[in-house]
């Protein structure tokens, strides 16, 4: 319900009106003043005995000295305010008015309302003198007739009225405190002792309500009398207990205290709402969706960014064709399926070579279809991938004259000898006459223990490197 | 074929990790799917896959250029059990594991297209002969697999510069 206060005898500003507020808000949590119709205080008495708030708030100005002050309630702002505007001249009549139940408007002239000069002239023209009258109306032809203005005044009339007098409270933030008085802590690790269980309080009242920290601040009390404020963020909005120790620890090891703490104070400073995911039914990794992006998080808190995804180049040296960026969890990377064959593939069909290869079994060898016992064997994507050493790697060479070039025949790595079966290259490879200058000759050879390893002899300092292999 | 097992538990709408220590793995050929991993150092690559198994949300987890040792290795296992994920070390000891796969292309079952003077040019595709192991279970098996070719971008002359692809 909705307390009204008016007085003819407010003609005064907004000022002399608050001054009012502290003495009211003995009877109530919340007064607000406006200085509409030379002045009303408004009085929340919404989940309260509204009479008594009334009543009280009656006794309250007139042991100020007010008087003629005439009080209204309604169910909503409009009708408590006409209530008020329109109530008897004597102020003693107030208490009664405020025992009684909320008025109708319906009796009340339009005038009440505070029409717009114009509007209340089109009223006056169409014939319509009450509140009643106007309300009586349908809220097409009001529309219609009237307009916008008119509409709102027909919803008022209605005792229909949408204004937020009283702004939402704004909830207060989780927190939490402890205080000890016999010693002072100066040790870190019985520092966060105390402040686990804080931790424990803060996060409890953050998942109640359905909310996120990003951000909380740990103040320490000092046995000097002082407050040491530490900030810790999260790189996302979380409630877990265990993610904020972590990162609480990591602020708390970096930190000197200048003396004992004999306090700690910890509140959550920003908290987002936990939005949450539309779940589907078919997507089989939504039930483990929080806790894939819980354990990815702590990974990127603990380690940086590991969790990668790269991007690349054409440049003609493989290990400088691509950049590795960390991956940020705007979509997952398994959230589209890979395109069948993948960018290599996608590559080759762009120089117009068949889009798909089929696997042809060798000569005498079993279909691995039928003979495997595995499942890899139906995967359609399984084949031998290039990897690279982080460094190519010197190694030495045994080489024999093809044509117009050479090809290696063997070569020592780690102290053993590797015999190469077979020798696809050179590809040679140069540029970068202004920079890092290189001109290389790759070769792509099967080696004597199955492995197929891609070396290359660098031309211009004329030794042999392993650089990667197929696996 | 780890890649693929992979890449197919992505496409079965679950998640796969790939933890590449070392660093091997090659941007130009990494197929989106998959998670990839990349930490620091030794360290960082077992706790990171000891945090990834425990949470559940990965079907498969792959650690690559990392091989976990006697108590690490107990402590992979029950993250595993616990968060009830596949895992795969790529070690030469594979003690605790439930199955144990090798694997070793076969030297000569290379196919090569040729060039004109009859010189190896491409790989086609290469067999590789897989055994696996498991408690009273032992069986191998032959699969030829197709070879990511990789071209090489040529220069027409070694004495000239090759800025394709560079940036202007």
């Amino acid at each position: 319900m909705f307390v009204c206060l008016w007085s003819p005898a407010w003609r005064t500003a907004a000022d002399s009106l608050a001054e009012l507020s502290p003495a009211l808000l003995t009877v109530a949590p919340r007064v607000v003043t406006e200085e509409r119709r030379g002045g009303l205080v408004w009085v929340d008495a919404r989940g309260l005995d509204a009479e008594r708030v009334a009543r009280d708030a009656l006794g309250v100005l007139l042991r100020l000295g007010l008087s003629n002050v005439r009080v209204g309630l309604g169910r909503t702002a409009i009708i408590a305010e006409v209530a008020a505007a329109t109530a008897g001249a004597g102020a003693a009549s107030s208490e009664e008015r405020a025992a009684s139940a909320p008025i109708s408007l319906g009796t009340h002239p339009v005038s009440v309302l505070e029409p717009d000069p114009a509007l209340a002239t089109l009223l006056d023209g169409i014939g319509v003198e009450t509140c009643g009258e106007l309300a009586a109306l349908e809220g097409e032809s009001v529309e219609v007739r009237l307009g916008a203005e008119g509409v709102r005044l027909w919803k008022l009339a209605r005792g229909d009225d949408d204004r937020l007098i009283f702004s939402p409270i704004p909830r207060e933030l989780p927190h939490a405190s402890l205080e000890w008085s016999d010693y002072a802590l100066g040790d870190t690790e019985r520092l966060l002792f105390s402040v686990n269980a804080l931790f424990g309080t803060v996060c409890e009242k953050l998942v109640e309500r359905g909310s996120l920290a990003r951000e909380m601040t740990l103040d320490l009390r000092l046995a000097s009398g002082s407050t040491l404020t530490n900030v810790v963020r999260a790189g996302r909005p979380t409630a877990s207990r265990k993610t904020w120790l972590r990162l609480t620890r990591l602020t708390l090891e970096r930190v000197v205290l200048p003396a004992g703490v004999v306090g700690v104070v910890l509140r959550a400073a920003v908290v987002v709402t936990d939005d949450g995911q539309q779940g589907d039914l078919f997507d089989r990794g939504f039930a483990t969706a929080a806790a894939t992006e819980a354990a990815l998080a702590s990974l990127a808190e603990d380690q940086g960014d590991v969790v990668v995804v790269p991007e690349n180049t054409a440049h003609p040296l493989v290990e400088r064709r691509t950049q590795w960026l960390g991956h940020h969890g705007d979509r997952e990377p398994g959230g589209c399926p890979p395109p069948a064959g993948g960018g290599n593939r996608k590559a080759r069909t762009a120089r117009g070579k068949p889009s798909t290869r089929h696997v042809i079994p060798a000569p005498g060898s079993p279909s691995p279809v039928s003979i495997s016992p595995f499942p890899v064997s139906t995967l359609p994507h399984s084949r031998l991938t290039l990897y690279l050493l982080p460094t190519p790697r010197a190694i030495e060479t045994r080489t024999e004259e093809r044509r117009d070039h050479i090809i290696p025949i063997a070569y020592r790595d780690g102290g053993a000898w590797y015999g190469v079966l077979s020798a696809a290259g050179p590809d040679r490879v140069s540029g970068e006459r202004w920079g890092d200058g290189y001109a290389r000759e790759y070769y792509r050879c099967v080696i004597d223990d199955g492995g197929m390893v891609w070396l290359y002899r660098d031309a211009r300092a004329d030794g042999w490197y392993l650089h990667g292999w197929w696996d | 074929m780890l890649r693929a097992a992979c890449r197919s538990a992505v496409a079965n709408g679950e998640r796969s990790v790939w933890i590449d220590t070392a660093g091997t793995t090659v941007g130009a050929f990494w197929e989106e799917g998959p998670y990839l991993v990349q930490p620091k150092s030794r360290k960082d690559a077992l706790r990171g896959a000891e945090e990834l198994l425990r949470c559940g949300g990965f079907a498969l987890v792959v650690l690559d250029g990392t091989e976990p040792e006697g108590t690490e290795t107990v402590r992979l296992t029950r993250a595993v059990r616990e968060g009830g994920g596949a895992f795969v070390a790529i070690t030469p000891h594979p003690s605790l594991a439930a199955l144990r796969i090798e694997s070793k292309i076969i030297p000569h079952s290379y196919e090569w297209r040729r060039g004109p003077f009859n010189d190896p040019v491409e790989v086609q595709h290469a067999t590789i002969r897989v055994r696996a192991r498991s408690a009273g279970w032992n069986a191998s098996a032959d699969i030829t697999v197709p070879v990511t070719p990789h071209d090489v971008r040529l220069s027409l002359e070694p004495g000239l510069a090759d800025r394709r692809g560079l940036p202007r």
